[in-house]
């Protein structure tokens, strides 16, 4: 059993310097210049008045197992992620074979355990060969939600269906809201930048078209929706008239969609080749104003790691997505700073809401609680360069830029990362 | 784009786009083919500039005709052409296509010519080519033809003089799918030209357009009006099944260029078409035969236009490599 204390950390960010001393997997003691025998600990951080967080909660990711080990696996991005703040991820269903039984899930389970970083949810698959998926089952076996990220869908009944029967089991639903008809083969936004490359563009209403059939049927259902990742203004004015007229649902959108625009992509940025697709400028901002407005409770990485081959291609014969575990908590930060957001506020959108919606508890400072957190340097800029990278999907748009914020120390349960 | 396709002197090192070029470039390449064309007329067909030279045609998407333009100049400069039709269903991936480059490295070649149906093909191809190897793009999806814009503007050139600030230019038909219009628009942009319309059903026509100083029209009637120069668009057959379009009648109707339509632009209006095209489609016979026409000086110019890149191409790698 380990036992090691930290010295000096601001709680939450706010107030005096206090002392934490974790033992094993539950805080031993919290308060202010605890008496701690050096010899007794393994390790004592001096926090040096780094913010003492909540584990960070990454709602959306793809670590490619089962299915595609040879592009990331379930040890190598659940460790990256805890050594990058983040204490749980939600994992897609949309793996090879899909969570939708409950070996699968088990068998998550167990990698994510035997792991030793960041703790894995995954989520039940919504639909399986075009009917509903055993969600009850499903549910039991740790689901704690049921999605249908990486293939939406299509038939506006099964969702109808879907979304009722997932009300009746009180399970939260994540939907991305993309109409396949309306995407056709179109590889980015619709809009000035695909005009000029001539790339087939996504027009805005693959998204809004979709997303407004979700918030029809949620209604109907009373189901709680999480919907996203988000990519236009227009999601954002849809969701909020939907929770105005007391629909259960709050948007997700990724880091990366709230840092960078179209523009971006020129010339033929195969790394940026995503779907959604990265938008204007003004549904860029729109999205920042949803997140700090609360309409959009949900930050995630939407993590999506590649192997070289994936990305070695025109950009439209490329694979979407982008590697973001390494980017996520420096991106969060930044909008932090940027939108000027209130640090509970902050803190509430990279974990709390997610919490609240996975059904985990939030974590308590106090003796004998589990132990789930982050203690970060705010302060600290590093550049992020290839050799920095812990995830094994090294397509990383933001390699060679500067990111924020340093992870001094993360645990999880028994599961911890120190930084050297 | 810039340093893809410019040297440190501002020389072309690859052409895979308009975009992304100057001025100055696009103009010296207008006289130089237009030295290489009156050297042709005066009997000089075959020049020794390219001796020694590999030329591969690396053809991802069928074109006899634009394949056997770019060989014909090849050889007309004296290099050596390898032709490869690469079959689409062995590229699926990107990884076949850099191994088809990789393969190609060991055959000695100095230039690509290089025509893929993706947006973007020939910037990644330039990116990943073996080191000394040079690019043309021939055509890459709906993003550019570079040579095709050159050429279009030699034709103009050639008609309507030097200065295009004077002159009112329509470009007709499917701007949305089309790699002619976009290098078309950036060309004209780059020379300054006086206006710039673009004509068509709303399905077709992106709107983004207008940021780039084009103006939009859905009336062809109101769109030709006072026109000085018209270029036309090949519709692909495939368009009219689906959402874009009803059928080839009605597109006729409302955007096929008649002799009357004609005669609503400038007498003297020049009229142009990348080919192959489709009479009764997007063009009547009478205008594509007529006087009015540059279809066919579009095809022996274009000849001259892609030595003329070749050889700039070409000599600006030798510059380089001597260094």
């Amino acid at each position: 059993m380990s036992r090691w204390l930290i010295r000096g950390a601001l709680l939450h960010g706010t107030g005096d310097p206090i002392d934490l001393l974790v033992d094993g997997p539950r805080i031993a003691a919290i308060g202010t210049q605890l008496p701690v025998d050096p010899s007794s600990v393994s390790r004592t951080i001096e926090a040096n008045r780094a913010w003492l967080l909540p584990g960070l909660v990454d709602p959306l990711v793809r670590l490619r197992e089962p299915g595609a080990t040879h592009k990331a696996t379930i040890p190598s991005e659940a460790r990256a992620a805890l050594a990058r703040g983040s204490t749980w991820l939600g994992l897609a269903a949309d793996t090879s074979p899909p969570i939708d039984s409950t070996a699968v899930v088990e068998m998550i389970d167990h990698r994510s355990t035997a792991a030793g970083g960041a703790r894995v949810l995954p989520y039940a698959a919504l639909c399986r060969d075009g009917g509903l998926a055993e969600l009850g089952n499903l549910n039991r076996a740790g689901c704690p939600l049921a999605s249908d990220q990486g293939q939406p869908t299509a038939d506006p009944a099964l969702l109808r269906g879907a979304l009722q029967y997932a009300s009746s089991l009180d399970l939260p639903v994540m939907l991305q809201p993309i109409d396949a008809a309306l995407c056709g083969d179109g590889v980015a936004h619709d809009g000035e930048i695909a005009a000029r490359m001539g790339l087939s563009g996504i027009p805005v209403s693959a998204e809004s078209v979709a997303l407004a059939r979700i918030l029809l049927l949620a209604e109907e259902a009373q189901a709680r929706v999480i919907v996203g990742p988000l990519s236009s203004a227009v999601a954002v004015d849809q969701i909020a008239h939907a929770q105005a007229r007391g629909v259960q649902v709050t948007g997700m959108v990724s880091t990366l969609q709230l840092s960078l625009n179209e523009l971006d992509t020129y010339p033929f940025r195969s790394v940026l080749h995503l779907q959604p697709p990265l938008r204007s400028e003004n549904d860029r901002s729109a999205l920042r104003a949803g997140v700090v407005s609360g309409v959009i409770g949900l930050l995630c990485s939407d993590h999506q790691p590649h192997d070289a081959d994936a990305k070695l291609a025109p950009f439209g014969e490329s694979e979407p997505g982008a590697s973001m575990l390494d980017a996520h908590l420096g991106l969060a930060l930044r909008l932090l700073h940027e939108e000027k957001l209130p640090l509970t506020t902050w803190i509430d959108r990279v974990s709390l809401t997610a919490r609240r919606w996975l059904g985990l508890s939030e974590p308590e400072w106090s003796a004998e609680a589990a132990a789930d957190l982050l203690l970060l340097d705010p302060h600290f800029e590093w550049p992020l360069r290839s050799k920095d990278l812990l995830s094994a999907g090294h397509n990383n748009p933001f390699i060679g830029r500067h990111l924020g914020g340093r992870v001094l120390a993360a645990a999880v349960g028994e599961h911890h990362y120190f930084a050297e | 784009m810039t340093d893809l396709q410019l040297d440190a002197d501002g020389g072309l090192r690859n052409l895979l786009a308009i975009d992304g070029l100057n001025r100055d470039c696009l103009v010296q390449l207008l006289d130089q083919a237009e030295a290489l064309r009156a050297q042709a007329e005066r009997g000089n067909r075959k020049l020794p500039l390219l001796r020694g030279k590999t030329v591969a045609n690396l053809f991802f998407e069928d074109s006899t005709r634009t394949r056997v333009t770019f060989q014909l100049a090849a050889e007309r400069l004296s290099a050596d052409v390898v032709n490869l039709d690469v079959a689409r269903s062995s590229t699926n991936k990107g990884e076949s296509l850099l191994d088809t480059l990789a393969t190609l490295e060991a055959m000695h070649c100095d230039l690509f010519v290089v025509r893929h149906p993706q947006s973007g093909a020939a910037h990644f191809i330039a990116q990943h080519a073996p080191h000394g190897v040079a690019v043309l793009n021939a055509g890459d999806g709906r993003n550019a033809h570079p040579t095709q814009a050159l050429l279009d503007m030699f034709s103009i050139r050639q008609r309507c003089g030097a200065d295009f600030s004077r002159l009112s230019i329509a470009i007709v038909g499917d701007i949305t799918h089309s790699r002619v219009a976009r290098s078309d628009i950036h060309a004209l942009g780059l020379l300054g030209v006086g206006e710039l319309r673009a004509v068509g059903p709303r399905t077709l026509v992106p709107p983004q357009l207008a940021s780039q100083g084009v103006v939009i029209y859905e009336d062809m009637d109101r769109g030709m009006r006072d026109v000085d120069v018209v270029i036309m668009l090949r519709l692909q057959r495939e368009r009219m099944r689906g959402a874009l379009l009803p059928s080839e009648r009605e597109y006729f109707q409302r955007y096929g260029l008649t002799s009357e339509r004609l005669k609503l632009a400038k007498p003297d209006c020049a009229v142009l078409h990348p080919g192959p095209i489709n009479r009764g489609v997007e063009i009547e016979s009478a205008v594509a035969d007529g006087p009015q026409s540059l279809i066919l000086d579009q095809v022996s110019n274009g000849l001259a236009v892609r030595m003329a890149v070749m050889t700039q191409i070409l000599g600006n790698r030798a510059r380089e490599q001597q260094r």
